[in-house]
Formats: structure tokens, C-alpha cells, sequence
């Protein structure tokens, strides 16, 4: 079938796009940045799978005419991602140990520069041809080995929640040290690869200089006036917009034309440009969606079009690309890790700083690209540095597990809000974990958690975590996570500040970070807190007709610990409390919290709602229940009331019950419809005409007791 | 240690200069030193063949990618593409220049244009032995029992870069 050029690229792009962010999501799940699938994808629309398997349809979907058009599609696209690059680059990041970084980062761009130089001895006379300078080989190579990709390590130190550690700060120096420098030496090795000759190069790498000092001083006093207007109008104009956009363009023209490469001009007019935050906010949100959704992908195509792995045919060849991968993340490791080293860093944090720093992502694509285009490199070295490229990527996330256990940062971040408890005697400290989507909309739920944990031993930690859905969106740096941590912490303060009585205040420590998942990261956070009870919100789910469905749901089902939802009816008072119990173990955890309650508040009283089951276990079940009645005090006794009941609908008997009480509480049973299995429409039924406020409670641990810190002697059930 | 202090610039003054005579040595070394192999890569199409009847009416090309002294080739005829492997050995300043050194291509097919593998010949192997004569590609071909010379002069195409596989 014949089609017209245009419709063809059109078609690509459709695919393209699509295979990105399915590959993209593939990584996702795996922990990989969705910029590994992106490439990924490009890989394997090109001649390494889709035209090994397929090659026909391959020629027919690629044909050759259409591919410079994909091309000046991908180039366009790699203007606007290079100035969102530049723009992300905040002088703000150069204030971490500043001393450290500087010797660091020049560290581990000389150690891998010089041994890629020499790698060159090697690779030149093999994979290289006589019209291809020695010396820009040797620069070319030098530098790729060099690169740290900022944009993607800055992902993945927020991803790990590094961005507030002395880690993240110094590895975002370091990665912002690099970037600058390593784009510097490859506009030196342009310079040198079109002129052949180092001394050629010296009236390019002279005009370079003179048009970055022209945008520092000069470009940056007019992009002040833009600030000025900016902050007048308080938004970006469309008109103010098109002037920027002219702006990277102009500017990338001109870095063409003084030799070096288009893309310096637009990395340099972000870097130049007025790090307001909304300016830039603005900015960035206005034109990444459209770059890198729609534009990104087509230069990793066009990028895997070139990449031919079935060009590594000989064992020896796969040796070479092994020698490559060596000497790139030995380099650089080592590089990092000794300078780190030397600068005073621990072992620990070196090691990491040594494996963050091997991250070279897109960046080094960008690069070998050029390489390629210049004809600096050949296409079996494109290959196996694309190869490069793509491992050092790949394992930067493993290796950081493997030095820096997110169990451990989850840890460093609970205790980091948890103070030194003053305990008297041995009473254990009761945790209450809150997970609070929305502070302005959960007063009800601190609430509850703080009457479920009092004024003793106990701490409440307000979680609140901030979703991030895409992993390279500008919201996703670390400069703008930290702004959005500040701003939820604030709201959440400030609800603090609203709960009565104020002497309660001071046993509530938020915790607040970000998430990929919010469900496991919740849990995964309990575990680090060592939490005796998650309290969430109910909420319906979007997708899913089951309020016990989505995010609520997963907790409940993966949590390692007791997990109580609670739907709030609005009921201010959390004084009469009622509970239904039929002799089970979900049923135990919420009288044990009903009790609790009680005994934080002497003018709480509770009604115990009894069910007879025919439960085997009933009788034992009923001793326990005794038991814990038993060993009550007196003054908490006299103000629970227990009613046997017998009626064949017992969700019905609790509706009814639950007209005169403040708070209804039942665990996840068959006999109050909210069975894990079976959530659903029945779940609903109780929810939906409970009368007051509903409290589901689903035990896990059988050991943990929630009396303990009140009471000495406490039966474990 | 402060960065701005004599004893620190002293460090990354020496630090960068050792890099810099590193990086000067190879680069001497190098440029004089070490040759990369000529660069070939290009479109040809194959002429004045002593050809056997049933390839007469093809019209057969042959292009030549190359990464260094490693070559990959696809030799094309009306209705086939058959895929080549080869190498460029012992480079010399005198082959770089003339891009006289012969070379091989390799591959494997079960049928040339309209030509059968002969019944008493069961290895598919292609091969062309070639060597530049200036500009032109002057060899010979065997396969099967087949066996005659061939000249392949340049062809312009937007295939036919620098170097390119």
C-alpha cells in the first residue's frame, strides 16, 4: 500500500507515541525511570527488532524519504528539551557543600574523560575511519564517558525522597557541576570535529565564549524586563510566550552558526532565564507536556532507527562494548567515590554519589546523536554507547537500592519527625500513622486519631503524600517537590493548630513526603514507624463501584499492620460510642479501640452491640471478651453498656443502634457485610445508612496490643 | 578545604594540567601513530560483468556500510537482497590513503537472481573479493559454481554518507 509521506510520518507518530508510553509504564512498574522505556522503545522500532523480525513492514512503516522529516521533527523537539533542561538548572542547587561538590564532580568528569581517551587508542584504529581526526575521536570519547544526565538523576533523587537528604543535595551539585562542564567539553569536541584540528577550533570555542558571556550579562538583564512584565501581569501571555520561544530558537541558530550546536543556544537561554518560581513554573508546565510527550519520543525513534544491535555480530565486538561499559562506570564511579571520599563524605554516601553519577539517560543519547550526525562516530560505536548509555541508566536504580535501602530513607524520614520520647517507665509509645489526602478536608480524622490515641505515650503522625502520576514532569524536580512538601506541611500545620484541646498539639508530628504510589508507600512507611494503627479516609473509588476499592483497599489488604477506615458522617462529638461485636478478631481491634477512647475521655460512654454467632470458636472468643472486660478499671466499666441481640439481619440492629450514637465502629466481618472478600455493595449498606460516623477496623496482628499503654496487664487475644 | 585557597587551586591547576598532558600525549600519539581504516562505504552498481546467462538481465548493486574496519554490505538484484559480512585487515598508511588493500564480503543465499544453487555445489556461500582502483570497485564474485569479475562504480544515493551502516 502506497501512502503519502505525510500520512506515513503521521502514522509513525501515532506509534511511536504509543509504544513509548507502554514501554514507559513497563518501566514504571519495574522502578525505572520512564525514560528507559522511552529509549527502549525507539530500540526496538528500528532495526534491532522490528526490522529483524519484521523488515518489510519495517521499510513500509520507516522508509527512508520519510526520515528526515521525523528528523527535523525529533531536532525541534530536542531545542525545547534542552531549554527545559537549562531552565531546570537553578543556581539553587550549586548551594549544597558547595566545596565538596566542585572537587567531586570535577573528579568524576576527568577520571572517565581520561580513560575514554585512552579507551580511544584502542577503538580508533577499529571502529573509527582516516576522516575522522584522532584527536576529536579521543574528545568525542572523552566526553560521552563524562556525561551525567542531571534531568534524570534529579528524577530519581526524587523519586527515592533524596531531595531534603545532605545525599540529594550534594549529588544535584555535583550532577549540575557536571552537566555544565560536560556540555562545555562537547562543544569542544564539535568544535574540533568540524574544524579537525584543536587550533581550528580556537575562533569557534572564542565566539562560544564571547555569546555565553553576552547571555550572562546582557541576555539576563533583558530576561529581567520579561520578569518585570511577568510579575505586573502576574501569568504568561501567549504574546510573552511566542517572545521566548523565538528567543530559544534565535538563540539555538546562533550557536549553529558559531559552530558548536544548536542545542546550546537553548540550553543556554534556560540557564539564563530569571529562576522565578512562577515564572518558571509556568513556563515549564506551558511547554514540557507537548515536548515531552509528543516530541521526546520521535528523537528516541529516530535515535533507535540508528541503533543496530545486530551490528555487534563477533564475540570480539561484544568485547569492545564490554570494554566501553567498563571503563564508562568504572570511571565514573571510581572518579566519584574517591573525591567523595577525600572531601570527607562517609562510605555510604560516596558509594551512592559513585552509582547516582553513572546516570547518563538521555543526556548522553543527546549527545551521541551529535556524534553520529558529525560523523565523529560510526554506527557500531553508536551502538555500543547507546548500549552504555542504557545500562548505566538501568542500574542506577538497583545499585542505589542496593547502597541506600529506601527502608533506610523511609526510616532517616519518620525519625527525622519523631522526637525523643521522655518515657517514665517501660509503657510502649502507642503510633498512630494518618493518611491525610486533603488537610483542609480530615479534621475529623485527626480528630479521631487523637482521641483514639490520647494524651499518654503516644505520637500521631499526619501523613500526607504527594502523588506524583508522570515521573518527568517539572512538578517531579526536586526544587518544586520540596516547594509542594512546604506548602502541604504548612496546611497541615496549620490544622494542627485548629484541634482542641492545645496541650494534644504536641503528640502530632507530620509526616510529609513524596510518593509514586501512595498506597505502598503509606504501608511501607508503617513499617518504618513501627505504627500500631493506619487511619485512612473512606473514599469511593473513580474506576472501581467498591469504597473499600483503589487506594483504601490495598492498605487494607497489604498492610502488615491494623488498619481502621473511617467514614465521617460530619458528627462533631466523639462522645457516645458504639460498637458491634460478633466474636472475631477484626471485632476485637475495634473494641480495643472503643476502649481507648474511653479511657482518654472520661465522659465518653460505649454501647457494645453483641452478636451470638454460631461461631466454633464463639465460647473461647466470648472468654476473651470477658477477660478483657475483666481486667478494666472500674471508673471505664461502669460506662459500657453491652446488649446481646439475636436478630437475623444484625446490619440492620446496627443502623438502628446507630441513630443515637456519635461513632459506630465494626471490623472488616461477614456479619457487618464489610468481609475483605466480599467488600462491596454490602459494605456500602452499612456505610451509606449508618447513622453516625463509621469506624471499619481490620486486625492484623494478633501480638500487638492497643491497651498496652494504658493498662499493665493486658490479654494478647 | 576551601576552593578559593592557594593550596586548592593549586590542586585543580595540577589535577586539570595532568589531564591536559594526558590528553596531549594520546592525542600526539595518536594523530601519528594510529591509522583508522579509509572509509568505502557507498552505493555501487556492479558493471561489465562476465555474467552467466541467468543473471544477465539483473541489474545488481552492492552497498557498503562500514563502522571502522568492520563492513556490512547488501548486494541487491531485481527482486533480492542478499546480506554480507566483512573486514578491513591490515590498514596502512599507504592502503589508508589509496584504499588500495583488497577486502572480502561474505554471505549466504540459496539463489542469485534467476540462478539455482547448482545440485552439486550444496554450500550457499557468496563471496566478493574487491580492492579501489581510485574510485572504482574492481573484483570478483563467487558463489555456487559461478564464478566472474565485476567493476562497481559509485552511485550518488541518500544512502551513501560519509559512513554508515
Amino acid at each position: 500500500m502506497h501512502l503519502e509521506p505525510i500520512v506515513l510520518v503521521l502514522i509513525q507518530i501515532v506509534i511511536v507515541i504509543g509504544f513509548s508510553r507502554l514501554m514507559g509504564a513497563a518501566c514504571r512498574q519495574i522502578q525505572q525511570p520512564l525514560v528507559i522505556g522511552e529509549i527502549i522503545a525507539g530500540i526496538l522500532l528500528g532495526p534491532s527488532l522490528l526490522g529483524l523480525i519484521a523488515p518489510d513492514f519495517k521499510l513500509w512503516l520507516f522508509p527512508i524519504e520519510t526520515l528526515p522529516y521525523l528528523n527535523i521533527l525529533s531536532q525541534i523537539g530536542l531545542i525545547f528539551f534542552m531549554f527545559l533542561i537549562g531552565l531546570e538548572l537553578n543556581p539553587k542547587y550549586l548551594s549544597g557543600q558547595l566545596e565538596t561538590a566542585i572537587l567531586t564532580s570535577h573528579v568524576s568528569i576527568l577520571v572517565p574523560f581520561s580513560l575514554g581517551s585512552i579507551l580511544a587508542l584502542l577503538l580508533y584504529p577499529l571502529v573509527s575511519n582516516a576522516d575522522v581526526p584522532f584527536t576529536a575521536f579521543a574528545l568525542f570519547l572523552g566526553a560521552a564517558m563524562s556525561i551525567t544526565a542531571f534531568p534524570v538523576l534529579a528524577r530519581i533523587i526524587t523519586e527515592n525522597n533524596l531531595q531534603g537528604t545532605k545525599l540529594g543535595t550534594l549529588a544535584l551539585t555535583c550532577a549540575a557541576v557536571d552537566d555544565v562542564t560536560a556540555w562545555c567539553l562537547l562543544a569542544l569536541a564539535i568544535a574540533v570535529a568540524r574544524t579537525e584540528t584543536i587550533t581550528g577550533a580556537f575562533p569557534t570555542i572564542i565566539l562560544a565564549i564571547a555569546y555565553i558571556a553576552l547571555m550572562v550579562t546582557f541576555g539576563r538583564k533583558l530576561l529581567q524586563t520579561l520578569l518585570i512584565h511577568y510579575k505586573r501581569t502576574g501569568r504568561l501571555t501567549q504574546l510573552t510566550l511566542a517572545g521566548i520561544y523565538m528567543g530559544i530558537v534565535i538563540s539555538a541558530i546562533i550557536t549553529e552558526l558559531i559552530g558548536i550546536h544548536f542545542i546550546f543556544g537553548a540550553f543556554l537561554l534556560g540557564a539564563v532565564m530569571p529562576k522565578n518560581a512562577g515564572l518558571v513554573k509556568e513556563l515549564a508546565e506551558k511547554t514540557e507536556d507537548f515536548v515531552l510527550i509528543f516530541l521526546l519520543p520521535i528523537f528516541f525513534a529516530y535515535s533507535g532507527l540508528k541503533t543496530e544491535i545486530g551490528l555487534l555480530n563477533r564475540p570480539e565486538l561484544w568485547l569492545l562494548c564490554g570494554a566501553v561499559l567498563a571503563v564508562a562506570i568504572i570511571g565514573k564511579y571510581v572518579g566519584t567515590y574517591v573525591a567523595a571520599r577525600v572531601s570527607g563524605v562517609n562510605n555510604r554516601d560516596a558509594s551512592a554519589l559513585g552509582w547516582l553519577m553513572n546516570t547518563r539517560g538521555l543526556t548522553e543519547l543527546i549527545v551521541l546523536n551529535i556524534g553520529l550526525s558529525l560523523g565523529v562516530i560510526t554506527p557500531l560505536l553508536f551502538t555500543m554507547l547507546v548500549i552504555m548509555a542504557l545500562v548505566t541508566t538501568f542500574m542506577t536504580s538497583p545499585l542505589l537500592e542496593w547502597t541506600y535501602p529506601k527502608d533506610k530513607i523511609r526510616l532517616d524520614i519518620v525519625e527525622q519527625e519523631t522526637p525523643e520520647l521522655e518515657t517514665e517507665s517501660t509503657v510502649p509509645i502507642y503510633r498512630v500513622l494518618v493518611a491525610v489526602a486533603n488537610p483542609l478536608t480530615q479534621k475529623g480524622l485527626l480528630n479521631l486519631a487523637i482521641a483514639i490515641a490520647g494524651k499518654g505515650p503516644a505520637i500521631v503522625h499526619p501523613l500526607s503524600l504527594i502523588e506524583f502520576q508522570e515521573n518527568y514532569q517539572f512538578q517531579t524536580t526536586p526544587d518544586q517537590t520540596n516547594r509542594l512538601i512546604k506548602q502541604r506541611r504548612d496546611a497541615l500545620e496549620n490544622l494542627i493548630e485548629t484541634l482542641e484541646p492545645p496541650e494534644i498539639r504536641q503528640n502530632i508530628y507530620p509526616i510529609v513526603t513524596s510518593a509514586h504510589d501512595v498506597s505502598t508507600e503509606t504501608v511501607q512507611i508503617a513499617i518504618a514507624d513501627k505504627a500500631d494503627l493506619i487511619i485512612m479516609g473512606w473514599h469511593r473509588s473513580a474506576f472501581v463501584d467498591n469504597r473499600l476499592g483503589g487506594r483504601v483497599g490495598k492498605i487494607l489488604n497489604n498492610s502488615p499492620v491494623d488498619v481502621a477506615v473511617f467514614v465521617n458522617k460530619q458528627k462533631p462529638q466523639l462522645q457516645s460510642l458504639l460498637v458491634a461485636y460478633a466474636d472475631n478478631i477484626h471485632d476485637d481491634l475495634g473494641f480495643s479501640l472503643a476502649l481507648r477512647m474511653l479511657f482518654n475521655n472520661t465522659d465518653r460512654h460505649l454501647k457494645v452491640l453483641r452478636f451470638n454467632s454460631l461461631s466454633p470458636n464463639s465460647e473461647e472468643s466470648s472468654y476473651e471478651f470477658q477477660k478483657m472486660l475483666a481486667i478494666l478499671p472500674e471508673s471505664v466499666k461502669s460506662r459500657i453498656e453491652i446488649i446481646q441481640i439475636k436478630e437475623s439481619e444484625p446490619i440492620k440492629a446496627v443502623i438502628e443502634a446507630s441513630r443515637d450514637v456519635d461513632l459506630t465502629i465494626a471490623g472488616t466481618s461477614r456479619t457487618w457485610g464489610i468481609e475483605r472478600q466480599t467488600l462491596g455493595r454490602y459494605t456500602d449498606e452499612l456505610a451509606q445508612d449508618c447513622h453516625s460516623s463509621l469506624l471499619i477496623t481490620r486486625r492484623y496482628s494478633r501480638v500487638i496490643s492497643h491497651l498496652a499503654s494504658l493498662i499493665s496487664e493486658v490479654p494478647v487475644s | 578545604m576551601s576552593h578559593f585557597n592557594l593550596k586548592s587551586l593549586t590542586f585543580y591547576g595540577v589535577m586539570i594540567g595532568s589531564v591536559l598532558v594526558l590528553f596531549n600525549i594520546v592525542s600526539v600519539y595518536g594523530e601519528s601513530s594510529l591509522k583508522a581504516p579509509p572509509n568505502i562505504a557507498g552505493n555501487y552498481l556492479l558493471e561489465n560483468l562476465n555474467l552467466p546467462d541467468c543473471l544477465k538481465s539483473e541489474k545488481l548493486s552492492l552497498t557498503i556500510a562500514q563502522s571502522g574496519i568492520y563492513l556490512t554490505g547488501r548486494l541487491t538484484t531485481e527482486n533480492q537482497t542478499i546480506k554480507l559480512n566483512g573486514l578491513l585487515e591490515n590498514i596502512t598508511t599507504e592502503s589508508v590513503t589509496t584504499r588500495s588493500r583488497p577486502f572480502s564480503l561474505m554471505g549466504k543465499t540459496n539463489k542469485l537472481g534467476n540462478c539455482p544453487l547448482a545440485a552439486d555445489n550444496s554450500s550457499p556461500e557468496i563471496q566478493l573479493q574487491t580492492q579501489f582502483q581510485h574510485k572504482t570497485l574492481v573484483g570478483q564474485m563467487q558463489w555456487s559454481n559461478l564464478k566472474f569479475n565485476f567493476t562497481g562504480t559509485p552511485q550518488n544515493s541518500p544512502d551513501n554518507q560519509k559512513s554508515t551502516h
